[in-house]
């Protein structure tokens, strides 16, 4: 069991507290209001920006670059700078007093799409295994540098487990056809609204939707309504592509004929 | 054929090389720097994620975002620099002291330059293979610029494999980018890279296959697949095999010293295995046994940007003090603090080793 445990550690799962990756101390966490931080650095590695952002002083200076964080909890507010500072993605915020059976994770967050205050996510534990849905009570991104702070809402007796969230995706809603001619789905066409491609001549352009034969009478109308749904543009202030002749294909070799084959 | 004179010759634009000519021009020194892509920067420009260190090598900094803050430094000086992209230093003879360049495919000249630091980099490690030449097999930095600099998605699954930092921050980024990442494969015991960076995807539900390795690549006209076998303590085979679904097999084993103008200057070289690769002798300076020449980042010895940069550092300046201008001294020690600093852990622990064999006394006075 330990030799699988240490395996397990040396692939990047943390398994029991070490230096570096320790929990606050149970009594004062319990009655913290904005929660205290959990670091999980176990490694001497030479960085310290946790450090030098803190602005309080609860993250110890380094005498060594490559020191372990030290956290003094009596000075940690939960701010979470630490958390949307860290390269590393190690620290957390773990707010015990949200509710008589919810902690409020503060949790890093890199990646698209960018959930909604109230949506419902999925919480992951530390090898990615879903271990409870989570709601999402805020979204900040305390630096501006695409580094977003999500604070979650999930079971306080995960509160060792749930260290990251995915925004749950239906892969069979995904992987259905909207563009027959081109074979696009919806998945995809989520994908480039996410990024912000929010009028359809943006996502015809970047994946040849409504191009093909039919050239959008199968797909405008869904492409449209998606945009709608997933950008929050009311129906009507949709921009829909424009629309050229010809309506449908014609062979190139009946236009160079000037019209007669 | 065209002449170019310089002061100081700066090959390569990436974090050495830049590092090197900001430091160079502030001392005075009017400086050539020669890159081979089409914009400066060099592997900063891919590095979407935060960098490690303390605040004096932009930690908590995206890498392209510190390509900015030294491109910003340049502008500053100039008046001092002039920046040559897309363009290559073919070679270096030693008999007339003249470096050949080419831009593009069309132009060929001469450059005479008192001084030279080469900041050529490193390039990728691969091994060999089954189907190794199917389309679909990437080193890791091809994977980086399709998706980081083109903004190409490579594939839609991939296989990693290496889980040194390289693999594991562009298994990181090709998640971000919408690819699955199947598995990454490590023939260690251990993850090689920061632990955090393995942390980082496993939470992600990323599998690190530790003791494994690919066997094979499958597939007719592309990559359709791999198997991936178990290795025992000596990596031998264990004959535990498991196939595994992807379109993409990302190598990332390694990287190895950029160094043939370095030879091709007569600098003494030396096979280290812990700076990966052939490697030229040089001293507190960063000066080689060819009194013309300066070694620094990845082609002095393969190590993070943060080491490159100081160390491009220290061969700017020392080089700029060598045509007698006016230097401050006491930033060398500063740098070096930082090196060893930088150093000083664990993790610095091979570099440290690497360096005390390749390191000599002051060759400038002698």
């Amino acid at each position: 069991m330990s030799c699988d445990k240490e395996k397990l550690f040396n692939s990047g799962v943390l398994t029991d507290e070490r230096p570096g990756a320790v929990l606050p101390p149970k009594d004062l966490w319990g009655g913290k209001k904005g929660g205290l931080v959990v670091v999980e650095c176990p490694q001497r590695i030479p960085c310290n920006p946790c450090n030098t952002s803190c602005p309080t002083g609860a993250i110890k200076t380094f005498a060594d670059i490559n020191d372990r964080p030290e956290i003094d909890y009596a000075k940690c507010t939960g701010c979470g700078l630490c958390v949307a500072v860290c390269p590393g993605l190690a620290c957390f915020v773990i707010d015990l007093t949200f509710s008589a059976d919810k902690a409020l994770f503060k949790l890093p967050y890199e990646l698209l799409p960018v959930p909604e205050k109230g949506d419902s996510v999925e919480c992951l534990d530390r090898t990615g295994e879903v271990v409870a849905k989570g709601a999402v009570e805020a979204v900040t991104e305390p630096k501006k540098d695409s580094t977003i702070v999500l604070h979650v809402s999930a079971p306080k007796s995960l509160v060792n487990d749930i260290r990251a969230i995915r925004v749950p995706c239906d892969e069979k809603e995904n992987n259905v056809i909207v563009c027959r001619c081109e074979e696009i789905t919806l998945g995809e066409i989520r994908e480039w609204i996410d990024r912000g491609y929010d009028t359809v001549n943006e996502i015809k352009r970047a994946l040849r939707v409504g191009m093909g034969p039919c050239q959008g009478r199968g797909c405008s109308d869904i492409v449209i309504r998606e945009i709608s749904r997933r950008a929050g543009i009311p129906l009507d202030e949709v921009e829909p592509g424009t629309v050229r002749p010809p309506v449908k294909p014609v062979k190139i070799g009946l236009l160079a004929t000037g019209g007669e084959e | 054929m065209k002449e170019l004179n310089t002061d100081i010759l700066v090959i390569g634009g990436g974090a050495a090389g830049l590092s090197a000519a900001a430091e160079a021009a502030s001392s005075g020194a009017k400086v050539t720097i020669i890159e081979s892509d089409l914009q400066i920067g060099g592997q900063l420009i891919k590095q979407t994620h935060k960098f490690f260190g303390s605040k004096d090598e932009y930690a908590g900094t995206r890498g392209y975002k510190i390509a900015d803050i030294l491109k910003a430094e340049l502008d500053a000086n100039k008046a001092k620099i002039d920046i040559l992209t897309s363009t290559t230093v073919t070679g270096y003879y030693i008999e007339d002291k003249t470096f050949t360049a080419m831009t593009g495919e069309e132009s060929y000249f001469r450059i005479k330059a008192q001084k030279a630091v080469v900041a050529t980099g490193a390039q990728e490690r691969l091994i060999p293979f089954p189907n190794n030449y199917l389309p679909g097999v990437y080193g890791a930095g091809a994977v980086q610029t399709l998706m980081n600099v083109y903004g190409v998605k490579p594939g839609n699954r991939v296989l990693m494999i290496g889980a040194g930092n390289i693999g594991l921050i562009v298994s990181y980024q090709l998640i971000q980018a919408g690819v699955k990442v199947a598995a990454i494969v490590e023939a260690l015991p251990r993850v090689g890279g920061y632990w955090v960076h393995a942390a980082k995807v496993r939470r992600l539900g990323v599998p690190i296959k530790l003791q494994h390795s690919i066997k094979e690549a499958l597939g007719g006209e592309f990559v359709e697949g791999a198997v991936i076998q178990e290795l025992d303590d000596k990596f031998q085979p264990t004959g535990s095999e498991e196939k595994i679904d992807c379109d993409i097999i990302c190598l990332a084993v390694g990287l190895t010293p950029t160094t043939e103008l370095l030879s091709q200057a007569y600098c003494e070289m030396r096979y280290v295995p812990q700076l990966c690769g052939y490697v030229a002798l040089r001293d507190r300076t960063m000066r080689t046994s060819n009194p013309d020449f300066w070694t620094a980042g990845d082609s002095s010895g393969i190590e993070e940007a943060s080491a490159a940069m100081v160390e491009g550092r220290i061969a700017g300046l020392c080089a700029a003090k060598s045509i007698g201008l006016p230097v401050k001294t006491e930033r060398f020690d500063e740098y070096w603090k930082r090196l060893d600093h930088l150093r000083a852990g664990e993790v610095g622990e091979k570099i440290r080793a690497g360096v005390n064999k390749v390191l000599r006394d002051r060759w400038e006075d002698k």
